[in-house]
């Protein structure tokens, strides 16, 4: 009888590898002929040494390596939490130590209203270590290095990270930051799983394509081309994500879709995202999460594609609807398919069962932000993310599978594990946008957990060349409670923080001109199971295209925007990531013009939403010759409608101490200006938002009835009012107008 | 008759793509685009008579052109991409697939 053990050997030295003890193999041999099988004689591998009298002390079951959590413990116990990976010692065969420690920091927070408690963390940052020194003791290891953060400026930061074990027990791991001279920070975090992160997919199957298997279970030994020496096992979704790390639960709940409506035959992009919103019994709720969608379906619009990654920008060939990489589809009426059976019993039938699995880890893998290996300058990668046959064309016929040891490579192993979090957990950053450890990092905050309301940005989404970027914000109540909010969410009173990402993966905190210090503007807003329809929310229109920093969107591209809240109390909110895009000028004239345009005279004067004091006159004229210039754009029909807006009120500047009409309203080019604006308006219904349409009537109103022109106010409101109905706005802003109307 | 199946792969930027088989121009297509999903851009599919043909790939907005020579004496597949700013090809009597 043979047996292998676990190793033993003396460890009585400092930075020893206790790996090293628990590796080295021993054939164990029982006496054949000893009844009791009590004598037995060990013969090592590996030369035997002393074996420490207290070795039993160390003993340990599984690795260290893996993720811990916990929370800070000094100086402020409890405030802030730590995601913390460790990746210094062997998980599994197939997957190598990559000799990283990296966390994701979370500030704790902590809302009672009533008896209701709401507690949840906001994510603040993550961070790395490259490669830090680790010193094995007896009973514990000791990490050392320097932390490296993704983003923002910190101070040069050390992390020293101590982890005991006994046993069954690892942990918890203590974790002190140290910054500058004296300050540290300490966490104490218990070891949750040896994996690094934890992500739960749901699987929803077409009822045209609903025959096991529906998953993939592969041998890796069942088909012949394969590495001679590949490791035996069976893989599934689960397993081949196991090995890298991540721990996949998969929803054992499968919806089945019905797609047997006459006329279909294909699934395009928008149709797999409507899918995935009707049936993704996670897609409500917050984002970003470690949450993922799969639908195994019958055949793309492109029936050459046996998988995808939909949810992606149009560009790329997604559904363009974010956020991103919060699904992904298998198409098995593919080709590859064809011979797929639970049970293969030939190398055709294998070669399709191991196709299956690869198709499902491979989308799974887009959906962590991985593209295509030769995207990557990696053509030539042993890798899930490669596909067989560009490899063979460089390599050799067959000779992918032939080396191929299922696994992703070194470089995607580190994105999964250790990657700036946004960039790597689903409906964070955009598909193919700033997603790797090479490229720059693209994180803003995000929360975990479900706050009592609710943040989001809107835009029209796509903006031309010179157009000023407006955003809704909106606030709703997600409680069953009603909830009093400070509902001024301009930048400029300090509640609402805003973070753009330019093109260039810079990222900027728009900083507005004016600080504005006032009375909070309380709302309570009704719960939202009884509110009637808008009464549990509240939206405003917020400028954004200009700051104290210049113009924020000078340049074509795309642009990520997040928004933070801060409200009454300890109230923090952010918002999911809004993606909008600036076009590209349409001529050699705009592209002129930008130059007049993208100045601080401009600048302000749009921020002011014009002005007649002389020291804005260049940007003014420059402005007002724009509005002339583009008046069939939705450029020159928001600068025309800003103009006349402007021009519909007096302006006052102090002359010789003293304060005068310096320029009396102009009703009649007032009125032209905006009617211009209406024109462009009825011909492209995307030229104004409907808020910030609202806005400006509202103002023009405003300023024409505090000149006693209160018929034209009324008459400009009701057009308003008529127009939004038209466009479905719903009857409380209607019915909110008229009665301003009526009070005017 | 065989079917030959041209897909165009990696490295097509709104590129007006054109093919000719045998000088006769079969194949015209403007704004051919990679998406960078797939790795794929368009596929056409001819129906070519057995036997040798010369089949020139222009990508007229990159100014360039390739001319593959080829048996096809059954269905073939044949991946056109752009690679370092020249055209490559690949045939493979197997259907590319994309994932």
């Amino acid at each position: 009888m043979t047996e292998t053990r676990k190793p033993a050997k003396s460890d009585s030295t400092v930075n020893s590898n206790p790996d090293e003890l628990m590796n080295t193999a021993y054939d164990v041999t029982f006496g054949s002929d000893s009844p009791t099988g009590a004598e037995w004689t060990a013969q090592p591998i590996n030369p035997i040494q002393p074996i420490s009298p207290d070795w039993w002390r160390c003993l340990r079951f599984g690795p260290v390596s893996g993720r811990y959590d916990g929370e800070m413990t000094s100086p402020n116990a409890g405030k802030y939490a730590l995601d913390l990976r460790v990746d210094i010692d062997m998980r599994h065969t197939n997957s190598p130590v990559l000799n990283r420690v990296s966390g994701d920091i979370y500030q704790v927070y902590n809302f009672n209203w009533g008896r209701y408690k709401y507690k949840w963390r906001v994510y603040r940052e993550s961070w790395i270590v490259d490669n830090p020194s680790v010193s094995w003791s007896r009973c514990s290891v000791g990490i050392t290095g320097s932390v490296r953060y993704w983003k923002g400026f910190h101070l040069a930061t050390g992390v020293t990270i101590v982890i005991p074990w006994q046993g069954l027990k690892i942990g918890p791991a203590e974790v002190t930051f140290t910054s500058g001279v004296k300050s540290k920070s300490v966490y104490s975090c218990d070891k949750k799983s040896s994996a690094f992160r934890e992500l739960t997919l749901e699987v929803d199957i077409c009822k045209s394509v609903n025959n096991q298997p529906t998953l993939p279970s592969y041998d890796t030994h069942a088909h012949p081309n394969r590495p001679v020496d590949l490791l035996q096992r069976t893989l599934t979704v689960e397993s081949a994500y196991a090995e890298a790390g991540i721990d996949v639960n998969i929803n054992p709940t499968h919806t089945i879709i019905n797609d047997s409506a006459a006329k279909f035959n294909t699934w395009s992009p928008a149709e797999l995202h409507d899918a995935m919103e009707l049936h993704f019994s996670q897609y409500k709720g917050t984002w970003p999460k470690w949450h993922m969608w799969c639908l195994l379906a019958g055949t793309f619009d492109n029936s050459g594609v046996g998988g995808i990654m939909f949810d992606a920008a149009a560009a790329y060939g997604g559904a363009g609807e974010p956020p991103d990489r919060q699904g992904c589809a298998v198409f098995r009426n593919h080709s590859w398919f064809n011979n797929l059976t639970s049970n293969p019993t030939n190398d055709t039938q294998d070669a399709a069962m191991r196709k299956f699995l690869y198709t499902y880890v491979h989308e799974m893998g887009h959906a962590f932000n991985f593209l295509h290996s030769w995207d990557k300058n990696r053509p030539d990668a042993l890798s899930w993310m490669n596909y067989d046959w560009k490899y063979d064309n460089r390599n050799g016929t067959n000779t992918f599978w032939g080396n191929f040891r299922m696994r992703f490579d070194d470089e995607e192993l580190l994105h999964m594990r250790h990657g700036d979090r946004a960039a790597v957990i689903m409906g964070g950053d955009p598909w193919a946008s700033g997603g790797h450890l090479e490229a720059p990092p693209g994180a803003m905050a995000d929360q975990v957990g479900e706050t009592p309301v609710e943040l989001l940005v809107r835009s029209k989404g796509y903006f031309q060349f010179m157009e000023p970027v407006n955003l809704e914000l909106r606030l709703r109540n997600i409680t069953g409670l009603p909830f009093e909010l400070e509902t001024q969410l301009n930048p400029e009173f300090g509640g609402v923080t805003l973070y753009i990402r330019q093109p260039n993966g810079r990222i900027l905190e728009y900083a507005p001109i004016f600080c504005k210090l006032a009375t909070p503007e309380i709302k309570t807003l009704k719960p939202k199971n009884t509110a009637k329809t808008g009464e549990d929310r509240h939206s405003q229109n917020v400028f954004a295209s200009y700051g104290t920093y210049g113009h924020y969107f000078d340049t074509p591209g795309e642009y990520l925007i997040r928004v933070v809240y801060n409200g009454p109390g300890d109230l923090f909110i952010n918002s999911p990531v809004h993606r909008l895009r600036i076009g590209q000028p349409f001529s050699r004239d705009e592209e002129r013009m930008a130059q007049d345009y993208f100045t601080y005279e401009s600048g302000m004067a749009l921020y002011l939403r014009g002005s007649s004091s002389p020291f804005l006159q260049k940007g003014m004229d420059t402005l007002q010759e724009m509005a002339e210039r583009f008046q069939e754009s939705p450029v020159g029909a928001y600068l025309a409608m800003m103009l006349g807006v402007n021009l519909s009120r007096p302006f006052f500047r102090i002359k010789k101490g003293k304060l005068v009409e310096s320029r009396s309203a102009d009703l009649e080019e007032a009125n032209a200006l905006t009617s211009l604006a209406l024109k462009q308006q009825e011909q492209d219904k995307t030229t104004f938002t409907n808020i910030a349409y609202h806005e400006f009537a509202r103002e023009r109103a405003e300023s024409l009835a505090g000149m006693g022109a209160k018929a034209e106010a009324k008459k400009g409101l009701r057009s308003l009012a008529k127009y939004l109905k038209e466009r479905g706005v719903k009857d409380s802003v209607l019915k909110e107008i008229d009665t301003y109307t009526k009070d005017l | 008759m065989p079917a030959l199946n041209i897909d165009f792969q990696s490295g097509f930027k709104n590129d007006t793509v054109v093919i000719l088989v045998n000088n006769n121009e079969v194949f015209r297509k403007d704004n051919v685009q990679t998406l960078l999903l797939t790795d794929h851009a368009e596929s056409v599919s001819l129906d070519i008579e057995k036997g040798s043909v010369c089949i020139d790939i222009i990508i007229d907005t990159k100014n360039l052109r390739k001319a593959i020579n080829a048996d096809i004496m059954a269905t073939t597949y044949l991946g056109i991409s752009i690679v370092m700013g020249a055209i490559e090809h690949m045939v493979s009597g197997e259907p590319f697939g994309y994932a």
